[in-house]
């Protein structure tokens, strides 16, 4: 074994405080006191230089502790018991519940868990795959293809995804500050979650938006501040009780509609002067006439920007209003760059 | 300094690892870092510290193991025998991660990860039922991840013809791929480029006929330094470009390392960006004209207007407009 191991007094506490609840039954104790952990704990009783730490710090230390097992998975109860107060494992949500993963979920599991998307939420996907895997699954550990995202999901804090998933499961009000592009000015919105959808790489927050009384869908990278409110406060509760969603109601639906509002879907017809260099406006088109394609149902504000982006690589022929504002958009280009 | 949430995984590595090699006796440190993804030296020292943990510190009170870089196993778990449950945060960032994995069938098996899903959320109960079920949708040809899957697993070249739309150039390459990401539902490959001698980044919808060579891959992972936050190395970039945005338009920027600047008496906004493509910013410019402008460099705004007034000069426009 490595013998100049670097001291983590911490960790070390922790990890021994786990030990010391799941021996309880072992040594014939029903529960721990505070007593008991200080007296028999390594690194309770002396702080880092040594002096003896207080009751009251001693106590706080302790409750910190277990609030770090906690969110590790660590459930640990609060008894009373002959006038004591005593601790221990909340037995039935200490272990992962019986699941058995298929080889093939495995894979995909750990790569999940290992694709590292943004820097807090990749804590938890690994540590996730961490406590899956010790439950004992089997995967052909040397096919883990190097899969990254950079997409949304880099911006959603942990603490931010807990308070989500927490007001919709206790259908709490949220509060958030919205801010459309990044010059705006901030400005407060209340919510009743309803979820977080994942469309197109992009995270939405889902639910009935309370200033609006509509559905709305925000993405996730224009919120902040995320934070629940006080249900019995007089002026959230003016917004009556929690509105919850129509178990029915599709979310993902419902940020579709809220994208494609606005759109204009056209066919054109475009020429090609060199496919090559315009691949992306002809991408899907039908090919029609030597260097002619056929565009259908195609979004008319899209396909004005990209036949202008490859210009004078392609030409659009028809429709009229679309060759309009194409000719309107690259005198203002010539214009505003000259 | 330690963060909270480096605390958090060592402590859940910590306590989940006796667990782990009792499900798997006699794994190797190799393997099972290989696995968890971390390095064979994190487990190696993982192990140490808990053969130094216990319940008490009589010798029957701490945890007992026969462990060698070979193999590894448990002769006394002092009680830690089962993997801890799933905390509601480590769900839900698996469930999301999970939605991201369901957009790129041929890199993973889409069905393995609907039915992952779907056992995660029956053990999570409530829990987790914020993160909703969307559908998958294909962001990419499944057949061509799948050739690019062989190649990263079977350790081969791919072959492929690559359209670099911004320079117009059509050209078989022969890459060795070093890893695949998405961004803003757009997909990437890093590779070794054989024919440069360096490593580049591909658009994936402008990579056609990918097949397999029989040429070993000998990507040089080593040499690149694979920032997640920043795969186009915008930061390592020395060049800066000067535009003005008006300012309803500025979430176009939303995915860019721009700075704020000025506002200008026109109602746009100043924002400077690390200059990487000259060709995109070109292409940036004519598509969004009505918004965007470009101040510096001098020479790009040059080139943009004289692309517009080549790509007007096609279309049949009468002589006094």
């Amino acid at each position: 074994m490595a013998s100049e191991l670097p001291r983590d007094v911490t960790i070390e506490r922790l990890v021994n405080l786990t030990f010391a609840f799941l021996n309880l039954k072992r040594v014939g104790r029903s529960y721990l006191t505070l007593d008991w952990v200080v007296r028999n704990i390594e690194g309770y009783k002396y702080n880092a230089k040594g002096q003896e730490r207080s009751q009251r710090t001693l106590e706080k230390l302790f409750e910190r502790d277990r609030r770090t097992l906690s969110f590790a998975g660590v459930p640990i109860e609060t008894v009373v018991m002959d006038n004591t107060v005593g601790y221990r494992l909340s037995d039935d949500d200490y272990r992962l519940p019986e699941v058995s993963f298929t080889p093939e979920e495995a894979t995909v599991l750990a790569l999940a868990g290992q694709m590292g998307q943004g820097d807090e939420l990749a804590t938890f996907t690994r540590s996730g795959w961490t406590k899956i895997a010790a439950s004992g699954i089997n995967r052909d550990v040397s096919i883990t293809p190097q899969f990254t995202t950079v997409n949304d999901f880099a911006t959603l804090s942990a603490s931010t995804l807990d308070t989500i998933l927490q007001a919709h499961n206790n259908h709490t009000r949220l509060s958030f500050m919205y801010q459309p592009h990044p010059a705006a000015e901030a400005v407060e919105r209340w919510m009743d979650p309803w979820g977080l959808v994942s469309q197109r790489d992009r995270l939405y927050l889902v639910g009935h938006d309370l200033d609006r009384d509509e559905v709305r869908t925000f993405r996730i990278t224009r919120i902040s501040e995320v934070e629940p409110l006080d249900m019995d406060d007089e002026t959230v509760a003016s917004y009556g009780p929690f509105h919850k969603a129509d178990p029915s109601v599709n979310l993902q639906e419902l940020v579709d509609a809220q994208l494609r509002r606005g759109r204009l879907l056209v066919n054109a017809t475009v020429r090609a002067i060199d496919p090559q260099r315009c691949a992306e406006l002809i991408d899907g088109a039908v090919e029609s006439n030597g260097d002619v394609y056929e565009l259908v149902d195609v979004d008319k504000d899209w396909l004005v920007r990209t036949a202008c982006a490859y210009a004078p690589h392609a030409v659009v022929l028809g429709p009229d209003d679309v060759v309009s504002a194409v000719v309107a958009q690259l005198r203002l280009a010539a214009k505003e760059n000259s | 300094m330690v963060t909270a949430f480096k605390r958090h995984h060592d402590l859940v590595r910590l306590l989940n690892l006796l667990p782990y090699f009792e499900a798997h006796p006699g794994r190797s440190m190799m393997e099972a870092a290989a696995d968890l993804g971390l390095t064979p030296a994190q487990v190696q020292e993982d192990l140490a510290r808990l053969f130094c943990c216990g319940p008490g510190i009589g010798p029957d009170e701490l945890v007992d193991m026969d462990a060698n870089l070979r193999s590894v196993r448990i002769l006394d778990n002092q009680g830690m025998d089962a993997p801890l449950r799933l905390t509601r945060t480590e769900a839900a960032a698996l469930l999301l991660a999970l939605e991201n994995l369901e957009n790129v069938p041929g890199l993973v098996d889409r069905t393995a990860v609907v039915s992952a899903a779907n056992k995660l959320r029956d053990i999570m109960g409530l829990e987790t039922v914020a993160v909703f079920d969307s559908a998958g949708e294909e962001l990419f040809p499944e057949t061509m991840l799948d050739t690019i899957r062989a190649s990263m697993e079977q350790r081969v070249q791919l072959l492929c013809t690559y359209n670099s739309a911004t320079r117009g150039i059509v050209k078989d390459r022969a890459l060795s791929v070093v890893r695949l990401f998405t961004k803003n539902a757009q997909g990437y490959i890093t590779a070794f480029d054989h024919d440069h001698n360096e490593h580049r980044t591909f658009r994936l919808d402008r990579l056609s006929e990918p097949r397999l060579s029989t040429e070993r891959a000998t990507p040089r992972t080593h040499e690149i330094n694979f920032d997640p936050n920043d795969p186009f190395g915008f930061n390592n970039s020395s060049k800066q470009a000067l535009l003005e945005i008006e300012e309803s338009s500025l979430w176009l920027t939303e995915t860019l390392p721009v700075t704020i600047g000025e506002e200008t008496a026109d109602g746009y906004v100043q924002i400077t960006l690390p200059l990487v493509d000259e060709q995109w910013l070109i292409q940036f410019a004519l598509s969004h004209a009505d918004r965007v402008r470009v101040v510096e460099p001098r020479e790009i705004a040059t080139q943009v207007s004289l692309r517009a007034q080549s790509g007007l000069s096609l279309y049949d426009l009468p002589m006094n407009q």
